[in-house]
């Protein structure tokens, strides 16, 4: 049996480590066990995009690691929007469970969620198409240019130079997953990879870069993050290899109230359109990188 | 002179550097249309618009990467016209042109 959270948040610190303390027992459970596993979302209460998508990519991960051989059950949770959420999102299809649910609330029907292995810019479209004509050119070009820089990252940074420190030893899955919704008159796009994270790939990826942090004796995560999308994105005369993650953060210049968050291993790093980068550490790893643009959006009124 | 409207001819979902990093990066765009263009020793006209965009690892690779198997920056700079909406595109293709550092033989 796997207790899933209550809430599935990486952001509030207490949430963040009840969520990875459950998806260790969950890697434990269906990584290494391998054997029959029932899902109890019975508790579960509230779903944020970051802990969600986290949620996903694991357990999608974790069913390739295995080839699908574990049998995995589920207890639906007791919540309806929860359980019209993980609907919409897939899970049930994913686990094969028919469950009797509609998603139809207003704030789960625009959950979209897509995954690949590869720098597929068309997956675009299938969590973001629907808003053409509510974004400008600028910004739809902008987020494509940023999706797709993450989803090079993966193939060329995350997953190419160090294991997952995940004991499950699972080799090369350079796999990444994304996720939109719009609420509160705001979009929310996450992107997620479960590679080494970028404060353990900088040394190999970037080392010019990372003597420089050692020099000044930084050693969490959230400052190494820091540092790294300021490099990249000061990178105009330099070496030609090493921008995506400044186009990444890009992404909300000039979009007023609009905000990015990158989460990587331990560290945490926002950027608000009018304000200066804010760092944060955690205790514990995401064993990955997560990046979240939350853009103001007001729907146009249909004439 | 040979026209290529990178929407129509090669995709509208350019993105990656590499071949392998999927159907239409950067290295496959250099390889598939630049290349036979350039070494018909044509003028090439290329329509930027139409696609969703275009990431710095596809354009480097693309434009940048013709400097690092040989060809003279001058030359691209003379044979190659860029049109498109944003100017600060063709700028940006420009630039990786003008930074890329030749491979030695």
């Amino acid at each position: 049996m796997w207790t899933a959270p209550k809430v599935f948040g990486l952001i509030d610190p207490n949430e963040r480590k009840l969520l990875l303390i459950s998806l260790k027992q969950l890697r434990q459970q269906i990584g290494v066990e391998r054997k029959t596993i029932t899902l109890d979302f019975t508790e579960t209460s509230k779903l944020w995009s970051d802990g969600t998508l986290l949620f996903l990519a694991e357990l999608k991960r974790l069913i390739k690691i295995t080839n699908g051989d574990v049998d995995i059950l589920c207890i639906q949770p007791k919540v309806d929007k929860v359980a019209q959420a993980f609907k919409q999102l897939g899970l049930f299809d994913l686990l094969g469970i028919n469950v009797q649910i509609t998603p139809e609330d207003d704030d789960v029907v625009n959950w979209r969620f897509a995954c690949g292995s590869q720098v597929i810019g068309e997956k675009y479209e299938d969590i973001l198409q629907e808003y053409d004509g509510n974004i400008t050119e600028i910004l739809q070009t902008s987020l494509y240019t940023g999706i797709t820089e993450a989803m090079a990252n993966v193939l060329n940074h995350a997953y190419k130079v160090l294991k997952r420190e995940d004991g499950l030893n699972a080799g090369s899955i350079a796999d990444w997953w994304m996720f939109s919704k719009y609420q509160n008159s705001c979009l929310y796009v996450v992107f997620c990879d479960l590679g080494a994270g970028i404060p353990r790939t900088l040394p190999a990826t970037r080392r010019s870069l990372w003597n420089k942090i050692m020099r000044k004796g930084i050693k969490n995560d959230g400052e190494v993050i820091r540092h790294a999308v300021k490099d990249s994105v000061s990178r105009t005369k330099k070496s030609h290899r090493g921008k995506g993650l400044g186009q990444i953060v890009r992404v909300i210049d000039d979009i007023d109230g609009s905000e990015v968050l990158i989460l990587s291993n331990s560290g945490a790093y926002t950027l608000k359109s009018d304000g200066v980068p804010v760092c944060r550490n955690y205790n514990d790893s995401i064993l990955g990188t997560l990046i979240l643009w939350n853009i103001p959006l007001e729907f146009k009124e249909e004439s | 002179m040979i026209t290529i409207i990178v929407a129509e001819q090669f995709s509208r979902y350019p993105a990656g550097r590499f071949t392998k990093d999927g159907p239409f990066s950067g290295e496959s765009f250099r390889t598939k249309h630049l290349v036979p263009a350039l070494r018909g020793i044509e003028n090439i006209v290329i329509e930027l618009d139409g696609v969703r965009g275009y990431g710095s690892s596809f354009l480097e690779e693309a434009f940048g990467g013709l400097v690092r198997l040989g060809f003279l920056k001058n030359d691209l700079k003379t044979k190659i016209a860029l049109h498109a909406k944003n100017k600060s595109l063709t700028t940006e293709i420009l630039e990786y042109i003008e930074k890329a550092v030749p491979t030695s033989a």
